[in-house]
């Protein structure tokens, strides 16, 4: 049997041996040792993986030690690797691997090229921690811990202004969520008794699902407060579009394909829990589809290559808890396998084109890139395909599934949804356009964009065959397919009991829904290219006409406006307030300085009797005498 | 006639067994006097310093072996408290001699009465806190301190020096006739028949009540002699300026080895002889010891000098001792003992660092320690922990010295003088992060020209580096130590 504790601890090692050694060791050797953990923890993970396929009911679990034991809480630290897990581990570390050796390329001349690979290893080392710990508490270890290496990440260009303030920001939004899961968690210690995953999901396994608000259906909101911190859902969805001050791999790999999924597994984790709570399943799925749409409206209009795909991955995120909350754990959880393929894809290739134009990401100064970065644009495209939801590329089963189960659960919801994936379309084409064809608008950078070194382009290729098939894993019952992904995880979701991932079985328009939506996103995204194809005339005309419109799509609603001026100003105010009135006055001043002060007086005031006279000293020692004697017979 | 002469002979021979480290002492450094010291060159004085060290290791050994009795007629008596205080003090000599010697050299002032006097002053100290007769008590008070006078004045040519030896030796002179007054009028009122504290400790709960006063003055002034050694306030005027004007290891060696020694005879004066009328000195006592705390860590705020500040620090400390004499009972005179050990570890440490930066003997102010950090980070580091180890600060050893004494201060009802000594160690903090302050957020100053080289030695890094060791870990040690080394047990 393969050590699984072997799979998170080698990225460990090779972070620390990155954070210790590193400078020293010069790049080949950091290099090799960043890519070559992580690679080899890709092999472990497919040998844990095809044995967890013949293990007795499909799940393999370590434990290692009694991690903590204090009054009746007691939890092991333990590994599991299921369909579930083993599925994220090999996304984490085979993309993993792809990005790593996609960054040695792309980091080639970075000053902190060394520091870079020990917190993109220590990431990798967090992530799998996060989904292999068989308990909450060691779930929360790796939560946290990817919070942390995420603001290490975006912060990494620290000399700036930007990155370290979106860092701040992505760290400060992820916290309100992490506590959100301590809550949960507590509620649930309180509820079972236990934090480890498989006690809790066979508790539950005894319960009725809960018809009103009950302690249940608090914790799993709690939980999924904590989702929306991490997987940049309304209302905690501020910091993505802002992450992307970090590096694009940064992006590529945490912002993108993993870390922010997280969310969407800690429900499908404890999958049959949600079940038993039909009204957070409706909060997930409004949240989810309102997510979608809001964030591609957003997206139509940015100018930056970067924040568009991140507002694009928020959107795509929401169609993940869409799926969720409409019971389809299976759905969801399949739209995170196919979108960390093609948005992992989008991102490389948009820092491909980045690289290209020596670090220029404004849509508006690139254009005509289709024949300099050949490789670049058709790995792209194939990814905006796949995106848009194009028969049979991996995002149309995925995401039509997810339409398919909305639909089924409130058909206004599936509307939001087709909405959302026309805007989808339409700014994917749109970046792809403004990008790839027309004229080159700044033709000093053009004359110099070459394409990416191999170690760059490798990974896109390898990418595009993902996003490609990654869709063929999961062909809907509707379209003839098996599904197979839900049968493959049914254990994982289920956890062996009746209830659970039991959504598709009704009867539904499927292949009229799959009509329209999919005519409509060709449609829209047609739309798109034709208008920005020749350059930005079109738009600007477009923009000109609906002014209020662009306005506040352009300045995101203004909600990061309205967060600065109704929550940060007051808090900024009241701390104000505290620190000069209460901490320098009261603490400081009263409480510390006027005793200072006092005390040196009186060290001065002593200071007047050591006269240095011996008579004075003797008549001291004299009055001294006499004061005790009067003292006792007073 | 002839009787008696062979009882005498008896008793000496007998208690002459009790006495092995003292007359080895005696012996060894009446030997190095004459004719010793005729054999070795001016120029190969330092020779003397390892030879004592060996001395005081060889002491240590007597003093390990020697079996607990009683001899000359009572008047001395070895038991656990005698043992634990006599190797406390065999090792703060130990210390001493170890952070003279290459000071001694840089000021070109090696000499074998330098560390013959020490060894005597130790005679006078091991005899001390053995004593179980008044007479005893006084005559090994004066043996010690006369020794203490001479040293502090050791360096002659400096008028600061000269000044302080004289300055002590006056006081010193007035707090002895005070403390030999008060032993006469407690001689007198249980009728002149007994200075034995044994014998005290019945008599004196007995005196008739119109012998009252008698008894409460002579036990007073008793208290004060011995206030006057521990350095308490109000009698601890003297301090500031002997270890100020005194070369540095003898400053350290004051604050040390004769503060174990009084502390000792207070513990054994008090805890036995006065034990009967504690009501008679508890309050004094108590006041004595709180003025300690509070005036001793008030003054050290504005200390420019560093030993002035350990001065007055070391004043706070000898308040803080008191708690465990007026606590009255075996576990608080261990927590003394344990106290001092502690405080004996990080002082010399202190010291030895004062010592390296000093150069030739100038008094080092405080400000020359700014950024030390920066020029010696190793040094500034020890110096910090000493220095957070005196403030009491966990998990440092001073803390758990502190701790201890508090905890068995609080037990024994001491609730008002415990609340006056957290708050001052807290006043405390204050100073000794001063000068931490100095070391690590300051820029260094800029060092004159020629100045003065660094008086450092494989010996003095040896005690840097093991003082600062044992002012970390040596917590580690507390529960063994309180619980195996020293049953510190008498009467």
């Amino acid at each position: 049997m393969t050590p699984l504790w072997l799979i998170p601890v080698l990225p460990l090692l090779g972070s620390a041996f990155n954070g210790f050694f590193g400078k020293r060791a010069g790049k080949g050797v950091v290099s090799a040792v960043a890519v070559g953990t992580v690679a080899l923890s890709f092999i472990l993970s497919l040998v844990a993986f095809f044995a967890m396929q013949g293990a007795a009911g499909h799940r393999l679990e370590a434990t290692y030690y009694e991690w903590m034991a204090t009054g009746g809480l007691s939890v092991p630290f333990g590994l599991v690797v299921d369909p579930l897990s083993g599925t994220m581990m090999l996304v984490i570390t085979g993309i993993g691997a792809l990005i790593h050796l996609y960054s040695v390329g792309y980091m080639h001349e970075d000053e902190g090229y060394a520091r870079f690979f020990c917190y993109l290893n220590l990431f990798v080392f967090f992530m799998l921690m996060l989904v292999m710990g068989s308990s909450l508490p060691l779930l929360f270890v790796g939560w946290e811990g990817v919070g942390l290496c995420s603001y290490l990440l975006i912060g990494f260009y620290f000399e700036t202004d930007y990155a370290p303030a979106a860092g701040l920001k992505a760290f400060l939004f992820n916290r309100v969520g992490d506590l959100g899961v301590a809550i949960g968690m507590m509620a649930l210690f309180g509820m079972f008794g236990t934090l480890t995953v498989s006690g809790i999901l066979t508790q539950a396994g005894h319960l009725s699902p809960e018809a009103g608000w009950g302690l249940l259906t608090f914790a799993t909101l709690m939980l999924f407060v904590g989702a929306t911190g991490k997987s940049a859902q309304i209302p905690l969805y501020l910091w993505l579009p802002d992450a992307m001050a970090g590096p694009t791999p940064v992006s590529a790999l945490i912002h993108a394909a993993t870390m922010v999924t997280s969310g969407i597994y800690l429900i499908c984790r404890l999958a049959p829990l949600f079940s038993l709570t039909p009204h957070t399943l409706t909060v997930i799925a409004w949240v989810g589809g309102a997510t979608a749409l809001f964030a591609a409206t957003i997206g139509l209009v940015q100018r930056d290559i970067k924040k568009v795909l991140a507002y694009s991955t928020v959107s795509q995120l929401g169609y993940m808890f869409l799926g969720l909350g409409s019971a389809g754990y299976a759905a969801g959880f399949f739209h995170v396998f196919t979108h960390a393929w093609f948005k992992a894809l989008l991102f490389l290739g948009a820092g491909s084109v980045i690289h290209a134009m020596h670090h220029e990401q404004d849509l508006f100064r690139m254009g005509g890139l289709k024949s300099k970065l050949p490789i670049t644009f058709v790995t792209m495209l194939l990814a905006t395909i796949a995106i848009m939801g194009f028969p049979p590329f991996s995002g149309f089963f995925s995401k039509d599934e997810i339409l398919y189960l909305a639909y089924l659960k409130n058909p206004a919801l599936w509307a939001i949804g087709v909405l959302g994936a026309c805007c989808t379309s339409f700014y994917m084409w749109r970046l792809m356009a403004l990008a790839f064809w027309g004229e080159p608008r700044d033709h000093h950078a053009f004359e110099h964009a070459h394409e990416s070194p191999w170690t760059m382009t490798a990974p896109l290729a390898v990418l595009a065959v993902g996003a490609v098939f990654a869709g063929f894993w999961g062909i809907p019952k509707a379209f003839g397919g098996s599904f197979a992904i839900e049968g493959f995880l049914a254990p994982a979701l289920t956890f062996g009991q009746s209830h659970g991932a039991h959504a598709g079985h009704h009867e539904g328009p499927a292949w009229l829904l799959a009509g329209i939506s999919t005519t409509l996103g060709i449609a829209s995204g047609a739309f798109g290219w034709w208008m920005y194809k020749d350059g930005l005339a079109k738009g600007e005309a477009l923009g000109a006409k609906l002014p209020g419109l662009h306005v506040v799509l352009l300045n995101k609603y203004f909600v990061d406006e309205a967060v600065e001026a109704y929550l940060l100003r007051p808090v900024r105010w009241f701390g104000n307030l505290m620190w000069k009135l209460v901490d320098v006055i009261l603490i400081d001043g009263i409480g510390v300085n006027l005793p200072g002060a006092l005390t040196r007086v009186a060290g001065d005031f002593t200071a007047l009797f050591q006269t240095g006279r011996v008579r004075n000293y003797a008549l001291t020692m004299g009055l001294g005498a006499l004061l005790l004697l009067y003292v006792f017979l007073k | 006639m002839n009787g008696f002469a062979a009882g005498l002979w008896e008793s000496l021979v007998s208690g002459s067994k009790l006495i092995w480290p003292q007359i080895f002492l005696t012996f060894a450094a009446t030997v190095m006097l004459w004719p010793a010291d005729l054999f070795v060159e001016k120029a190969r004085k330092h020779v003397w310093a390892p030879i004592t060290m060996v001395i005081l290791a060889l002491t240590g050994a007597l003093i390990y072996l020697t079996e607990p009795g009683v001899g000359f007629s009572d008047m001395y008596k070895v038991d656990g408290l005698t043992k634990g205080f006599q190797a406390l003090i065999v090792l703060a000599a130990f210390l001493a001699v170890m952070l003279s010697q290459k000071l001694l050299d840089a000021l070109r002032e090696q000499t074998v009465e330098y560390y013959a006097l020490i060894l005597f002053s130790l005679v006078g100290m091991l005899t001390l806190v053995g004593a179980t007769d008044l007479m005893t008590v006084y005559f090994s008070i004066e043996l010690m301190a006369i020794c203490i006078y001479i040293l502090v004045a050791y360096l002659r040519d400096q008028n600061r020096g000269v000044e302080a030896g004289l300055k002590y030796f006056l006081l010193g002179a007035f707090s002895s006739g005070i403390l030999l007054y008060g032993m006469s009028l407690v001689f007198a009122a249980v009728g002149g028949v007994t200075t034995n504290l044994a014998e005290l400790n019945r008599l004196l709960p007995v005196v008739p009540q119109s012998s009252s006063l008698l008894v409460f003055s002579g036990v007073l002034m008793v208290l004060v002699g011995l206030c006057f050694k521990v350095a308490a306030v109000p009698f601890h005027m003297w301090s500031p300026d002997a270890y100020e004007g005194a070369p540095t290891p003898i400053t350290a060696f004051m604050a040390t080895a004769p503060k174990a020694a009084a502390m000792g005879a207070f513990l054994r004066v008090f805890g036995t002889g006065f034990a009967g009328v504690s009501s008679d000195w508890m309050l004094p006592l108590s006041y004595v010891a709180g003025a300690s705390m509070i005036l001793g860590n008030i003054a050290a705020v504005r200390q420019q000098t560093m030993k002035r500040l350990l001065a007055y620090s070391s004043i706070a400390h000898a308040g803080y001792m008191l708690l465990g004499v007026l606590g009255k009972g075996v576990d608080n005179a261990q927590a003394v003992w344990l106290y001092l050990l502690t405080y004996l570890v990080m002082n010399t440490g202190a010291f030895a660092v004062v010592i390296i930066l000093q150069g030739k003997g100038e008094g080092e102010r405080i400000d020359d320690f700014r950024g030390l950090a920066k020029r010696r980070p190793f040094l500034a580091f020890a110096m910090m922990m000493f220095l957070l180890s005196l403030a009491g600060i966990p998990p440092l050893v001073g803390f758990f010295g502190k701790f201890y004494l508090f905890k068995l201060a609080v037990e024994s009802g001491l609730t008002t003088l415990v609340v006056i000594a957290l708050v001052t160690s807290a006043i405390s903090a204050f100073y000794y992060l001063g000068v931490v302050n100095q070391m690590y957020f300051k820029e260094p100053a800029d060092l004159p020209e020629g100045a003065e080289p660094e008086v450092l030695s494989t010996g003095m890094t040896l005690i840097v580096g093991v003082t600062c060791v044992l002012t970390l870990v040596g917590t580690l040690a507390g529960p063994w130590l309180v619980n195996t080394m020293f049953r510190i047990t008498w009467i």
